[in-house]
Order: structure tokens, then sequence, then C-alpha cells
């Protein structure tokens, strides 16, 4: 079954006058635990496409399914549920909340989601912690960690709800390379451990090495979608 | 809830100086408004008081003529001796103290300078006494003696004759027969009463005086009667009956402080309303200071929201985070408000706060002397507590839905 449906996706934006058009019927699926990267340069939609499976934003035509709910016609608040529930995000940009610990905002993720009691989500984020190698920064604020670190986090943040769907948004772009090449193998050990789907998107040839799927999008358009042999 | 209140106190520690700086606008606005309330009540109570201390007991009884125009102290409608006697024996029957006073209208001279128009008020000081207040506020020299032949003057008075104990000041005036009288008297004390409609105009002989040079021959215009528990009730009934059962009810009528009072008592209505508008004014400020910081808040803040919703949290408990945030503002701001509030009046209650330099001679409505005292109000400062959350809570639902307003993609490509 597949985890992510997008069928006939349009998204159009108005700039005053102009109108771009950021997806021009594009058609795709992700399987349930799929490693699949968005390739493409910088302006071909990427970030448009990956908001629109993310629940972020509306397609101006088309039909995306997540774990068969269709998102169309769901309510805001439903929208919100679902994003809570099933999908996790990680950005370019760590955006993790600075008044927080990084257990904190991992386990605050988490207590949103009101299952589980208090002791037993601190236990989950403890571990999730531990899975992205910050065991013993628990107490650090995202300040006192670097980059990578803190990339880590937000993966725990993403991860820690376990979500059927992790989105990526050019998470390694504001990394060095190495560091960026130890986040996607961090991503890739996850993906692997608890079978999670990962889309991400790059434009960087080294990340694209990873992705076991690599769609090219070009002008809104997909024109290449392969996989690797295992 | 719990990680919303978790999040909201972190929130605020974000920016403690602009945390502080709020809740301090707040809280001085708290403290200023339990300060103020503290002040007016006390101002108000302690002008009823002196309405009874100083001017009308609790009830004076005069003939029917003598108040209808009781404001020009009209000579010719005095009671009798005989009548003042009985109404004195009832009033003291009921455990009340009674005092016949005559006022006469007068212009009173020192050295050559210009006639100052005095009220000289006829009590017997015995029975005065123990009507009124006065003898208490002797400044120098002494409270007149049953046949003492000085005039005892205020503060005011001796300041504006520049008239000391010992001197002689003329007094001109009218006697009961509507008689030209000029008389020397010498003073023998001077008072200041924290009534200040008393300071200003009334001076004091004994009627005793005021029988041999002003022809009342032992009449008197007004009787005063001071309830031994300060209630007017029962007194005032059984006074009525008293008077009935004399048959003295035809010619007699008694009027309350309360009466006689009303133009203050409804100006220390509208003083109340005048309050509130300031009330209002502080909050005012207290809200524009809380959406000011909410509002920073949510701007700084517009990708970590987009975050925060991308990763499901909803719109109210955003919202909510907010609105906690601003809670703890207030409730920062209220906590130290009530306790500077406490402060202030504390000062106010032991010290008392001396505007005498300020308006020693204007009028501001409040029959109090120039040091204003505070009384202690525990429903304001709880008030003022309650208030000042519920007002910042609500305020800043304003700025917690702008939080809200953006779409997510837009919040978290915002730089
Ligand atoms: N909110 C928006 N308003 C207007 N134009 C947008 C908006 N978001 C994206 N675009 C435009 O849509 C196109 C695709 O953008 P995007 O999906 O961000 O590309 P990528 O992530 O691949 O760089 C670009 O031309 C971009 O300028
Ligand atoms: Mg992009």
């Amino acid at each position: 079954m597949a985890t992510v449906v997008c069928r006939n996706i349009v998204k159009n934006y108005r700039i005053g006058a102009d109108i771009v058009r950021a997806l021009k019927d594009v058609n795709v699926s992700f399987e349930q635990g799929e490693f699949s990267a968005i390739v493409g340069p910088s302006g071909s939609g990427k970030s448009t496409l990956l908001n629109i499976i993310g629940c972020l934003d509306k397609p101006d035509q088309g039909e995306v399914k997540i774990n068969n709910i269709i998102i169309k016609d769901q309510t805001k608040k439903a929208l919100a549920d679902i994003r809570r529930d099933h999908i996790g995000f990680v950005f370019q940009t760590f955006n993790l909340i600075p008044v927080l610990t990084a257990f904190e905002n991992v386990n605050f993720v988490l207590s949103l989601k009101n299952s589980g009691s208090a002791a037993e989500n601190r236990g989950i984020t403890m571990k999730m912690l531990e899975e992205v190698g910050l065991k013993g920064l628990e107490h650090r604020k995202p300040l006192e960690l670097s980059g990578g670190q803190q990339q880590r986090v937000a993966i725990a943040r993403a991860l820690v709800k376990e979500p059927a769907l992790v989105l990526a948004d050019e998470p390694t772009a504001n990394l060095d390379s190495r560091t960026g090449e130890s986040i996607m193998e961090l991503m890739m050990k996850l993906n692997l451990n608890k079978r999670t789907t990962f889309i991400f998107s790059t434009h960087d040839k080294m990340v694209m090495e990873y992705a076991r799927r690599t769609i090219d999008l070009h002008d809104g358009m997909i024109t290449n979608d392969q996989r690797k042999k295992p | 809830m719990k990680n919303l209140i978790n999040l909201a106190v972190k929130n605020l520690t974000r920016h403690t100086k602009r945390t502080l700086i709020t809740g301090i606008a707040m809280a001085f606005g708290i403290a200023m408004l339990i300060w103020m309330d503290g002040m007016l009540r006390w101002a108000d109570n302690e002008s009823k008081r002196n309405l009874q201390r100083y001017e009308f007991g609790n009830f004076i009884i005069s003939t029917k003529e003598f108040k209808t125009d009781r404001k020009n102290y009209p000579l010719n409608f005095m009671m009798d001796k005989e009548t003042i006697r009985k109404v004195i024996e009832i009033a003291e029957g009921l455990g009340c103290s009674a005092s016949p006073r005559t006022g006469f209208i007068s212009l009173l001279s020192f050295n050559r300078g210009f006639g100052l128009p005095y009220v000289l008020m006829a009590m017997d000081p015995e029975k005065d006494s123990r009507v009124f207040s006065l003898k208490e506020n002797i400044l120098t020299g002494k409270y007149p003696d049953p046949e003492d032949t000085g005039v005892l003057i205020s503060s005011v008075c001796s300041r504006e004759l520049n008239a000391g104990i010992g001197d002689f000041i003329t007094i001109e005036t009218r006697t009961r027969y509507n008689t030209y009288q000029s008389i020397d008297i010498k003073v023998t004390g001077i008072f200041n009463a924290p009534d200040p409609v008393v300071n200003r105009n009334q001076v004091f002989i004994t009627r005793a005086l005021a029988d041999s040079q002003l022809q009342t021959e032992g009449t008197a215009s007004e009787i005063v009667v001071r309830s031994p528990s300060g209630e007017n009730e029962p007194f005032l009934s059984r006074m009525r009956q008293g008077l009935a059962s004399a048959g003295l009810e035809k010619d007699l009528v008694i009027e309350t402080w309360q009466d006689l009072g009303s133009d203050f008592l409804a100006i220390s209505q509208t003083k109340r309303g005048g309050s509130r508008i300031f009330m209002l004014l502080i909050f005012i400020i207290v809200a524009v200071g809380i959406i000011n910081t909410m509002l920073m808040a949510v701007f700084e803040r517009v990708r970590e929201i987009g975050m925060l919703r991308a990763l499901g949290m909803s719109d109210r408990e955003v919202i909510w985070s907010f609105i906690l945030e601003a809670a703890g503002i207030g409730f920062i701001g209220s906590f130290a408000g009530v306790l500077l509030g406490i402060g202030l009046d504390a000062y106010s209650v032991y010290v008392g706060l001396d505007f005498s330099s300020l308006f020693e001679d204007m009028d501001i409505g409040y029959r109090t002397g120039s040091v204003f005292y505070n009384e202690w109000n525990p429903d304001m400062m709880l008030l003022g507590f309650i208030f000042g959350i519920l007002c910042t809570v609500l305020v800043s639902i304003l700025p917690a839905r702008k939080a809200v307003k953006m779409e997510i993609t837009d919040s978290i490509r915002y730089i």
C-alpha cells in the first residue's frame, strides 16, 4: 500500500499580475519505507511539492492521499491532527525553540499527541535522542549545540511520534558536507530501523547518492523517476 | 495543557527585560489604582466623619423658618430658652448629646485691615464639646470656658488677619434685633480642624458672650444632636416622637447630616465615577503594553510557530500558548502591583501624605485636612489582581490570533 499518492497536482502562485506555475501536473506515489530524493535546481518546485504532501499547502488541482486519507476534504484542525499523527518535518533551518532544551524540544512535540503518560513520553524522548546520537546533550539549549547537532534534534523531533512519513526539505543545505553526510546516514539508519517513509529534497549530488529512489523535478514537472537496484 | 504552560513560562524568559518592563508598567498601574482607591475611600469616609464631627452632628433641630433660610443665618427665627431646654432634655433622655448654636454673619478685622467674612458661632463650650470634636484641635491658646469672653479662631483666620493669641480683633455683626454691633474681642485660642469648611469660615464665642453682646438672651437658632452610637437611628425617630409628645413638632424640624451635607455627598458620588475613568485609563495603558509586547513576541517567532504548526500543533494550542504567556506577565505584574499597592497603602495609612503645600487654600471638595491618609482596601487589591490578569488574557487574544493568521508555508519561509 502506498503511503503517499499524488495525482495530477497543479500549483500556481500569483505574484501581482504574474502567475508562477510551480507544479504542473505532478503524479507520484511513495511506498511505505521508501527513502526517496526529490532532486532539482532551485525554483523547480521541490518545496512546493513537499509542502503539499505534508498538508501544509493545498494544490490548485489534483488530489493527495496520505495513508488513504484524502487531504482535500479535511478541515484545518483535522489537517493539524494528520500532521501531528502521521507526518514529521525536517527543514533546512532547524527552527528549534531556543528556550527549550534538546530534550524539551523533542518531548514537547510528543506531548501534543496526548498519548502516553508523561513518564512514558520522557522515556520515548530519551530513547529517540539516544538514537540520533545526542545522549548526554539532552539538557543543552539549541544555541549550545552545533548545526549538525541541532539538525539531529530536529530529526529526533520529527521522528519521536513515529510518523508514517518524514519530509525533509534540503535537510543538509545549512551544514558542511561531512556533517551533511552524517545526517544522511542517520536518516538512512532510522529509515531501515523503523520502516518510516522518507522523502527529502536536495540539489546536492552527494546527498542524492544516499537515496534509493531519485525523482527529478524540473520547472514543476517530473522528468525522471528511478529506483536503485538493491 | 501542562506542556503549553511550561512553554509559556520558558518563553517569558526569552526577553527577561521586556517581560519585566511590561510587568513593572502593569504593576505600577495596579499599585496606583489600589493606592488611589484607598486614599479616595479614606477621603470620602473622613469627609463624612468630619461632616458629623465638625458641621452637623447626626441631626440638627431648628425652627421651620430658620431651616428654609439657613444659609443666611437669619436671627429672627430663634428657639426660645424654654424650647431649647425641652429639646435638650429629650435628646439627653435618649442618651444623645445636644448643643445649641447660633451663627452670626460677621466681618472680622485686625489692625485696620479690611473686614473678612466669617460666621461667628455662639456655642456652649461644655455642651458643644460633647457634640463636636473641635476641642481636640486647639493649636495654641485654649478652648473657651463657659464664661469665656475671648474668641476661638482658626489657623486660617489667624493667618488672614495676621492676629495671634492675645490680640484684640474687631468683629462687626448684627444683634438679634438687627442692630449693628461692633465688638473687640481677645483671641484666646487658635484651632486647626480637619474640616476646611470650618477652618475657613467659622470662629467661636460662648453663648454667654452672645447673650450679653448680641442680645440673644438665651435663644439659639439650632440645636445639634449627636447620637452615642454615631448612627442616626433609632435616635432620630425617637427624637421625632419626643418632639411630638412635647407638642413641638409644629414649629421645629429635624434635618439629618445627610440632608445637610447632600451637596458634598452628591459630589463624592461623581468623584467616584471620576476615579473609575482613571482606572480605565491605567488599564488602557496596560493593555497597550501587553499587546505591544505580545505582538513583538509573535513576530519574532514566526518561523518557530510555523514549524510547530507543521508538526501538528493546532491553532488553538498556539493561541493558548501566547495567552498563557501573557497571563504570566499579567500574573507577575498584578502580583508586584498588589505588593507595591500594599506598600503605598501602608505608607499612607501610617504616615499620610501632606498636601498642604499643594492645596492649602484650594478647595478640592473633601472635608479633610491637608494630610491625606489611606484606608486599607483588601477588596481593591483582590480586584486589581484578578482584573490585571483578566485584562492581560483578554487583550492578548488579539496578538495570539495573529500568530496563526499566516499560512504555515509563509511562516516557514519567513525571514
Ligand atoms: N509563496 C509563494 N509565493 C509566490 N511564489 C512562490 C511561493 N512559493 C514558491 N514560489 C515560486 O514557485 C516556484 C517553486 O518554488 P519552490 O517550490 O520553493 O522551489 P524549490 O524548493 O525547488 O527551490 C519558484 O519559482 C518560487 O519562486
Ligand atoms: Mg526549496
